[in-house]
């Protein structure tokens, strides 16, 4: 009886095994086939990426050719220059401070400090109000810091104007709170040390050409500066030097 | 064909490695776990051999990859939104030599940044502070160290410039952190020197300069890294003394808990602790786990936790170590001892070579004696520390026994590598190599058969390549 028992169990031990090998190739292929689609996808996506930025290399030349035609034959004016410019129809714009959602926005041209504010999902109840113009233009490359209440921050914009030269105008009221509400300061020139020369950074107090060798050796290592704050990791610039030189310098969009 | 039966975490382990891996270059996250989960599905199929009970365990381990997949590469590849400035009150939670100045590391209710500071702040482990900064995002570098994974694996945000620190008057407040720089400052003052180098290694997780390069000489560098060695000494200790106690289990996974909080939860000692829990809670609930699973779960677990943990030197020495004990039983036992210390040295060689630029030689043969002789000098010296409070110097007679005897070890090694002094200093093939060894040891340990174990072992080669280029 149990002989019986021990030659089926053989027996469908046998045939469980042939089962198993017969099916096991087809297994091992459905493997490969799981492998080479993973590459596959891998491959298509990195070949689309690099294709992509080609791309996007060749548009940024033609687009280059363009706009200089169009400075050269600089006859039908403005408007002309605009429809042939798509991307000045769109303002890239940073904001950062006391708002709820700081960061990088796309704002339509023309926009104003109140419009980006609002798009950063409004003022914090930290935020100081009176130390800033809600109702001042904006410019392409913006960098607006809404401070928060006894924050002292020398400038809260940048427009980044077409001469590499920093310019921040109307927008900040000052955060001095002895001045009354509503007093501007105007015509305050202040360097932004993402775009800054050697001799606009010797302008500043304390910065001898090596400090400002050192602040554009800094800017080219990092890819620029984030905070006026990363001052302070240049070679010869200590706290005190660095209180000097805050009222006068920002930074801009990168 | 024993993985999806024996180990198939090692199917998640490899899929969550290669959806972190393709978010880090820049994939889509959605496409990383795509990608991921065909690579897993590759592996199980390869080992299915169709019973329902394999394929059970094969949609199980597809669906979980995938979901863990996207959930790492998401987080891998989403960049934290940081605030611009921080004002709070903080804790020193680590601080170690950075170039010529110091990083330390704070811990805020906001999470924990890091900073460049000068020595003169004299800032210890446990101070606290209170905190004015701008927050920068992380440095990433594409070549060479990269910070961003470093301190993204220690859980760091961000870090801080323009700092200004103000210390609290407040002295005793608890914390584990003031705990372990009570502590480390007691054993500083204490002990003689090499007794001291190995209780700060074997308790804080602190290397001694001194014995670095010693080890460093030898080949043995990984016995100053709180791993799976220290763990199993620490926790085989109390285990042992509590034998027949009823809670043995319990009080030696507190204890774990402990032990691996005082070493600053460094990822190999995290591996290591994870690792030995699981096999005592298997113990305790009558299911004992495998070497391969334990290591794997322990590495998936640590991966969910922090994903950066991939590109951790200590991690993956850990983890690549870990699998490859777990492999020596191809081998009989006769010769296990050797075959292990040898795989050990040829598979973590890539890793070594990359990171510190050479490979003492002498590590192949030094290992099978440093291992079981130091598992017995870190013994005494664990033994000695208690021992150095009792009265009339009764305890310093033990701590000068246990100084000696580390002198004496010492010198043989010194003796040993003077026979040996070549290193191996051009890493190129090597990372390949060892890549090669560890995954052919694996599938033969998984009994994928030859045909089968040269496929899986290219075509991980092949993956391997992909990511690292």
């Amino acid at each position: 009886m149990s002989s019986k028992l021990d030659f089926e169990f053989l027996h469908e031990k046998e045939s469980l095994e042939k089962y198993k090998s017969s099916k096991s190739f087809k297994w091992f292929l459905m493997a490969f086939l799981c492998f080479v689609l993973a590459l596959g996808l891998s491959a298509a996506y990195s070949l689309g990426k690099i294709k992509g930025r080609s791309f996007e290399a060749e548009n940024v030349v033609l687009q280059g050719i363009g706009a200089s035609e169009i400075v050269n034959n600089n006859e039908e004016g403005e408007l002309d220059k605009k429809q042939a410019t798509p991307e000045e129809k769109e303002w890239i714009l940073y904001i950062t401070g006391a708002v709820k959602n700081p960061g990088v926005y796309k704002m339509p041209s023309g926009s104003r400090v109140y419009q980006l504010v609002e798009k950063a999902g409004g003022l914090t109840t930290k935020a100081d109000p009176v130390a800033i113009n809600l109702a001042a233009n904006l410019g392409d490359g913006c960098h607006l810091h809404v401070p928060e209440k006894g924050e002292l921050v020398a400038t809260t914009l940048v427009e980044q104007s077409r001469d590499n030269l920093s310019i921040a105008k109307d927008v900040f009221a000052g955060s001095n709170a002895n001045k009354p509400y509503g007093s501007y300061e105007k015509d305050v020139d202040v360097i932004d040390l993402n775009r800054a020369s050697a001799e606009m950074l010797q302008s500043l107090p304390g910065v001898g050409p090596k400090t400002a060798q050192a602040i554009l050796d800094y800017r080219d290592l990092r890819g620029g500066f984030r905070s006026v704050e990363e001052l302070l990791e240049v070679k010869g610039i200590g706290p005190k030097k660095m209180e000097k030189i805050r009222p006068y310098v920002t930074v801009g969009y990168r | 064909m024993k993985l999806l039966y024996e180990t198939p975490c090692l199917c998640l382990l490899v899929s969550f490695i290669v959806a972190v891996l393709l978010a880090g270059k820049g994939f889509p996250f959605l496409l990383s776990s795509l990608i991921a989960g065909f690579i897993m599905l590759a592996l199980g199929f390869c080992s299915y051999d169709g019973t329902p009970h394999a394929f059970y365990v094969l949609v199980l381990c597809f669906v979980v990859g995938l979901l863990g997949s996207s959930f790492l590469a998401y987080r891998v590849g989403n960049e934290l939104i940081l605030a611009d400035r921080i004002s709070e009150k903080a804790v020193v939670a680590f601080e170690r030599p950075w170039g010529s100045k110091r990083a330390v590391v704070f811990k805020t209710a906001k999470g924990k940044y890091v900073a460049d500071v000068s020595p003169s702040l004299a800032l210890r482990e446990g101070d606290s502070v209170e905190i004015k900064a701008s927050i920068l995002p992380l440095e990433n570098k594409s070549t060479g160290f990269n910070p961003y994974t470093y301190w993204r694996s220690r859980g760091v945000r961000g870090r801080l410039v323009g700092l200004q620190t103000t210390k609290s008057r407040k002295a005793y407040s608890f914390s584990l952190y003031r705990w372990r720089s009570f502590l480390r400052r007691w054993v500083l003052l204490n002990f003689p020197p090499r007794v001291r180098g190995y209780l700060l290694t074997l308790l804080f997780g602190v290397k001694d300069p001194d014995l670095a390069q010693l080890h460093s000489k030898w080949g043995t560098s990984h016995l100053l890294a709180v791993s799976g060695f220290h763990v199993a000494l620490v926790v085989g200790i109390v285990f042992r003394a509590l034998k027949k106690a009823k809670w043995k289990v319990q009080i030696s996974l507190l204890l774990l808990f402990f032990y691996l909080a005082f070493t600053g939860f460094a990822a190999s000692a995290m591996r290591a602790g994870l690792m030995t829990a699981f096999v005592l809670i298997g113990k305790m609930i009558g299911r004992p786990i495998r070497t391969l699973q334990a290591v794997s779960l322990a590495a998936v677990c640590l991966l969910l936790w922090r994903p950066w943990f991939v590109w951790d030197v200590g991690w993956k020495l850990s983890v690549m170590s870990a699998l490859t004990i777990g492999c020596t039983g191809i081998f009989s036992k006769r010769i296990s001892l050797l075959t292990s210390s040898a795989l050990l040295w040829m598979v973590t060689a890539g890793i070594v070579l990359t990171i510190f630029g050479s490979l003492p030689v002498v590590g192949l043969f030094s290992n099978l004696i440093a291992i079981p002789v130091f598992a017995l000098l870190f013994f005494v010296v664990l033994l000695s520390t208690p021992l150095v409070i009792l009265p009339f110097g009764l305890g310093t007679l033990v701590v000068w026994f246990a100084e000696k005897a580390l002198l004496v070890f010492e010198w043989l090694l010194n003796f040993l590598a003077s026979f040996m002094p070549m290193s191996i200093t051009e890493p190129w093939h090597w990372p390949i190599i060892s890549i090669a060894i560890l995954f052919v040891i694996l599938t033969k340990r998984l009994n994928f058969g030859f045909f089968r174990s040269i496929c899986v072992s290219s075509c991980g080669l092949v993956v391997y390549m992909i990511l690292l280029s």
